[in-house]
């Protein structure tokens, strides 16, 4: 995998050094030759083809794409939610088969159990998992305070802002101690200050347990300031683009966001997700759909 | 000038009712529901009186609240209304049993899979129309006992709000809860447990409630026929004898028991009920 000419230049040989490091550990989580179709009105729809993609153990890796390229049914695949049509998705090394705990996932719509209080929520996959209730009671309790939610061990989700309905989301998930995470444009709800703050608590985690994180995203920004590599699908069958490693130190310093190795990586990102033509033609269809539309309004002219 | 009557301590109507709206909304609750109940009584007392004064209704005149209550508290005296009740009580449980037997598998099935809901609707719809009560003959004919007969009626009372509210609990449901649940390791009997059954059941218990409304005024008109015992019994009794205060207390009765029942639902409905997020 090469590293595009742009963003050569901010690869110095200490991020080269760590990118090349990361490709030598084990493998976490191991796609091969993954196809899927959907059948719309008696016709297939090839949503992912020949998918192959290596996720390294401890490994951050945010996938981006255009709109309806199959980032939400890789992920729901790798889940074990969906059915394989063809391929193979390996976990250290042995094929999956249906859900399993070794993979957690997160949705963007919390999907908390508005009938189970915080505190019962994270138990459900601990309990599950066979563990008895005061044992799950105390890891989940331990969780819950991890991310600063031990005053509301005893709330609904009703009574939590969206940022914390996130949170319980992931340590629900983590809970059960899984190998990977997947995350399905986690914080695409959230407002930006609140975005940032999420973000921050998931590095944190991720540089605190054993895991994999397999983040998707349509945000670049979020994509780059994330991950340790990028993987960029393209649509129509959503293929992949491209592999890009992301050539920023970590920890990622505070003024990350406006460096010029990010917007060089943002910029080229950019031209893999939205070819410039394509969005000018795009934009110009739209307008001369609005000016169709009639203007019936007390102030016809805002001129 | 205006300072001085604002100071003074008025009795006026609307110092009262700025008073009113410092309570709290327990006891504006109370209130309102002594007066509701005030109104009822005073309302039949009126009529009593009325009754009595007029010599064509005067045979009548023991509908009055002071007859009625006497006859009520000689019943419970004598203990002679446990029973009527209990046998009441126990065809309606019969009856709410089998409809929840039925309708709650039937409403998940109706609820969960849209084929079953299309095949399923315009005959649950027109079928529901039905009053319980005209399934009668019907029933009289395919059951040996009119207990059982009492019962049937009582199903086809209960059935149809059960189905209908578990049907609109089981649509209510987040496909992604399934979703999580699967992720978390939940197999089809945990799923059950701990999602489905959770999930709907404060539309359920809303059906409860609404059958277990329907149920109770079927039951006294049911309790008319055939048997010899339960409130209908009773009634259809007092009358026969001329027992007119009894008659009413018996009224009095059914009314009491109808509210404790709803409210037995509406405590489980609430018990059981989650917001949406
Ligand atoms: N269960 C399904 N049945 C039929 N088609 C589906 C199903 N799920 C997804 N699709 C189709 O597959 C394609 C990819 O969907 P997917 O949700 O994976 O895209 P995505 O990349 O996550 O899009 P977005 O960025 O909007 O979330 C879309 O065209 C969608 O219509
Ligand atoms: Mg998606």
């Amino acid at each position: 995998m090469a590293t595009p000419s742009s963003l050569k230049k901010w690869t110095t040989p200490e991020i080269q050094d760590r990118n090349e490091r990361i490709l030598k550990r084990p493998k976490a989580l191991n796609i091969q030759g993954l196809d899927k179709s959907f059948y719309h009105k008696g016709r297939a729809v090839k949503v992912l083809e020949d998918i192959d993609f290596t996720a390294y153990k401890r490994e951050f890796v945010c996938v981006v794409g255009p709109s309806g390229c199959g980032k939400s049914t890789l992920a729901r695949l790798i889940a074990g939610l969906e059915t394989i049509d063809g391929g193979a998705i390996l976990m250290d090394g042995a094929e999956t088969k249906g859900p399993g705990p070794d993979r957690g996932m997160v949705f963007q719509s919390y999907s908390l159990f508005p009938w189970m209080t915080v505190k019962k929520n994270v138990m459900f996959g601990l309990v599950e998992g066979g563990m008895s209730k005061n044992q799950a009671e105390i890891e989940a309790l331990q969780w819950i305070d991890l991310v600063g939610l031990d005053k509301f061990a005893e709330s609904y989700p009703h009574q939590l802002s969206g940022g914390m309905k996130q949170r319980v989301a992931i340590i629900r998930a983590l809970a059960n101690q899984p190998k990977v995470l997947l995350m399905d444009e986690p914080f695409a709800a959230l407002d930006p200050k609140n975005r940032l703050k999420m973000q921050q608590y998931l590095l944190e985690i991720w540089q605190n347990i054993d895991i994999t994180i397999f983040f998707i995203t349509h945000d670049l920004e979020e994509a780059i300031y994330l991950s340790d590599r990028i993987l960029v699908l393209e649509a129509n069958p959503g293929r992949v683009k491209e592999v890009v490693s992301v050539p920023l130190p970590r920890p990622r310093a505070d003024d990350t966001l406006l460096s010029e190795p990010f917007l060089a990586t943002k910029a080229y990102l950019e031209s893999l997700v939205h070819p410039v033509e394509e969005k000018q033609i795009d934009m110009e269809d739209k307008l001369s759909m609005v000016r169709m539309v009639p203007v019936d309004s007390e102030v016809p002219d805002i001129f | 000038m205006s300072d001085v009557t604002a100071t003074r301590p008025t009795m006026s109507i609307g110092g009262l009712w700025a008073g009113y709206q410092r309570w709290p909304g327990w006891l504006q609750n109370l209130t309102n529901a002594t007066l509701g109940m005030g109104i009822l009584l005073f309302v039949w007392w009126i009529g009593g009186l009325l009754i009595a004064s007029n010599p064509d209704t005067q045979a009548f005149a023991n509908f009055a609240p002071g007859p009625t209550f006497q006859a009520l508290w000689y019943l419970i005296e004598t203990g002679s209304i446990w029973e009527t009740i209990y046998s009441s009580l126990y065809r309606i449980m019969i009856g709410l049993f089998w409809g929840i037997v039925i309708g709650v598998p039937t409403g998940i099935l109706v609820g969960y899979f849209l084929m079953v809901r299309q095949i399923a609707n315009m005959p649950f719809q027109f079928l529901r129309m039905i009053s319980p009560l005209a399934w009668m003959p019907i029933a009289v004919l395919a059951f040996e006992t009119w207990d059982a007969a009492i019962i049937f009626l009582l199903v086809m009372a209960t059935v149809w709000p059960i189905v209908f509210g578990t049907a609109h609990g089981v649509q209510r449901i987040d496909p992604n809860w399934f979703q999580v649940a699967k992720n978390l390791g939940a197999d089809g009997y945990q799923m059950l447990r701990r999602v489905i059954l959770p999930a709907i059941a404060q539309d359920v218990f809303a059906g409860i409630r609404l059958a277990i409304g329907v149920a109770w005024v079927v039951l006294v008109p049911a309790e008319y026929l055939g048997v010899t015992s339960g409130l209908g019994y009773a009634i259809n009794d007092a009358r026969d004898t001329l027992d007119y205060d009894t008659l009413a207390a018996i009224v009095v009765v059914i009314g009491l028991i109808g509210y404790l029942l709803d409210a037995t639902a509406v405590a489980l409905i609430k018990r059981y009920s989650w917001r949406v997020e």
